[in-house]
């Protein structure tokens, strides 16, 4: 029996739901088989993971957190010029150390309005934002000792904005294999 | 009259144009991209992902393509378009187009396009005998969206084997041209401004080793790009001529169609011909037979390959070349040696 015929039969299988014949055929194929091995296991893995779920209808956003999740798996592999979590981290680290920083400032100095500062992240050099909307300006304020803020909404300082708001495909080369053997 | 001989010698000579050597590459590389740059298209592929009956997902991605014929016929990264519900193509004009997905090729990953376009600016094709190490590698692309952008590098290699998605691509234009993201499909060019590939992938050695990302590893080797030195040197095109020959096939079939034998050969280890006493063209081994193929009928791992159809096997890589260039099924007698004992067969190779 061929690779195919043996992973159609994994699902059932795995859930304790296939005939004693078909058991045997996959098990004694996955002996032999290390692809379909780890097919296999994936299919218990997920059959062990659907035992422990629950009844009911899922938190409002699941299904936009899961999509979230599985879109670089769903779709072809491509290079997201998002650095969305990157400039996050950053974010929580600065506003973090600020905090510690500005807490006894502010307490001495009991400023009521901190200036905003508006640093928004310029098209030069590094790595530039996939999606001009998000923040991405962060810094400490030039000038005024001891205070930060977030930039809500930063702007581009080109000439003309530039929307680079697309997926740009580039796939990257998982291995380098020996060129002497050809397929064919 | 020596004088006269002379000035007259003087002015046949051809004259070098003005400016230093370095000018002189500039306006030979800018000649070279505004040649390439006319045949350079942009591609927007969108899929539909469903969760029904809840929701559905809409997503795009873009990408380059080269113009390959006046009437419209375009080729691209084909992985890129596998799932693609819609495909839109921009020209250098600014016009865009839907565009027909006429045949994929998963072995080389072109894809090739027809759009309802016609004086388009085919882009030439350079002759494969020139495309060799050390030439120029100049990538004309729409990196990040930046309409037909230009890289220069060279040809660092040639005829190499990568993975890419799970998947093996033979036979492949390593190059020291920087691409990015946008640039797959992008037209490669020579210093006479032909095309000696599309662009394919990217390579960053940095992406395998998962562990000196430190803490991005977290956030996956997406992230690789933001750490000091990780930004790619190496690059992957897919030839001209195998883009040629996947046109070809499908604008003549409709779809792609290729001869399949369903093996892995490689050349004889060094001193085993001698040790079989093979004559120099005759020998490669049987590496590895898709059970699904053909030659499993036929053919075992081990086994040294004499002869298909009459004709004495050495070189891998052209025996590879007839195969795939049959456009029907076809019967062939192979000689080979198993365990030293000559034997012959009929292999059937099918098209695929």
């Amino acid at each position: 029996m061929g690779c195919d015929e043996i992973r159609d039969m994994m699902a059932m299988v795995a859930g304790g739901d296939a005939p004693e014949n078909e058991r045997i055929a996959v098990e004694a194929h996955v002996g032999m088989c290390a692809e379909c091995r780890c097919e296999f296991e994936k299919y218990r893995e997920s059959r062990a993971a659907l035992a422990g779920l629950r009844e009911g209808d899922a938190p409002a956003g699941t299904f936009e957190r899961i999509w979230n999740r599985v879109r670089d798996e769903v779709l072809p592999r491509r290079r997201a010029l998002s650095l969305d979590w990157a400039i996050r981290i950053a974010a929580v680290l600065v506003i973090g150390l600020a905090i510690g920083y500005a807490l006894p400032v502010v307490s001495e100095r009991s400023t009521p309005n901190a200036p905003v500062v508006d640093q928004p992240g310029e098209l030069k050099g590094g790595p530039t934002s996939g999606d001009p909307a998000r923040p991405a300006g962060v810094g400490p304020s030039p000038g005024y000792e001891g205070s930060i803020m977030i930039s809500p909404r930063p702007r581009l300082r080109a000439g003309k904005p530039l929307r680079l708001d697309g997926n740009y495909y580039l796939p990257h080369v998982e291995a380098i294999l020996s060129s002497d053997e050809v397929d064919f | 009259m020596n004088a006269f001989v002379a000035i007259l010698a003087l002015l046949a000579q051809p004259q070098d144009p003005p400016g230093s050597a370095l000018e002189r590459i500039e306006r030979e590389v800018a000649a070279v991209a505004d040649k390439a740059r006319a045949s350079v298209v942009s591609v927007t592929a969108s899929f539909t992902a469903e969760f029904e009956p809840r929701s559905q997902v809409t997503e795009s991605i873009k990408l380059s393509g080269v113009v390959v014929a006046a009437d419209g016929v375009i080729v691209c990264d084909g992985t890129a378009l596998e799932k693609a519900g819609e495909i839109k193509v921009k020209l250098p004009d600014g016009r865009e187009f839907a565009a027909l997905l006429s045949g994929i090729d998963r072995r080389t990953s072109v894809a090739v396009l027809k759009i309802r376009a016609d004086k388009l600016t085919p882009a030439e094709f350079a002759d494969p005998k020139d495309v060799r190490q050390g030439i120029y590698a100049i990538v004309v692309g729409n990196m990040l969206g930046l309409k037909a952008s230009v890289e220069v590098g060279f040809v660092s290699g040639l005829g190499r084997s990568i993975q890419v998605g799970g998947r093996k691509y033979e036979e492949m234009i390593q190059m020291t041209t920087a691409v990015n993201a946008g640039d797959c499909g992008g037209f490669v060019a020579n210093s006479r401004g032909q095309l000696i590939g599309l662009v394919h992938s990217s390579y960053t050695g940095e992406i395998n080793d998962i562990e000196s990302l430190g803490i991005l590893r977290l956030f996956g080797k997406d992230y690789a790009d933001l750490l000091p030195g990780a930004s790619s040197t190496m690059s992957f095109a897919t030839p001209g001529s195998t883009v040629k020959f996947v046109v070809d096939r499908v604008l003549k079939h409709g779809k792609m169609v290729r001869g399949w034998a369903g093996l892995t050969a490689r050349p004889l280890e060094e001193g085993a011909r001698e040790q079989l006493a093979l004559a120099a063209d005759q020998g490669c081994e049987v590496w590895s037979v898709d059970p699904q193929g053909p030659a499993a009928k036929v053919l075992k791992r081990r086994d040294v390959l004499l002869s298909i159809d009459g004709r004495p096997v050495a070189d891998v890589r052209a025996l590879r070349r007839w195969v795939a260039e049959l456009e029907q099924p076809r019967t062939v007698r192979v000689v080979f040696l198993r365990a030293g004992q000559r034997r012959e067969a009929d292999l059937t190779i099918r098209t695929e």
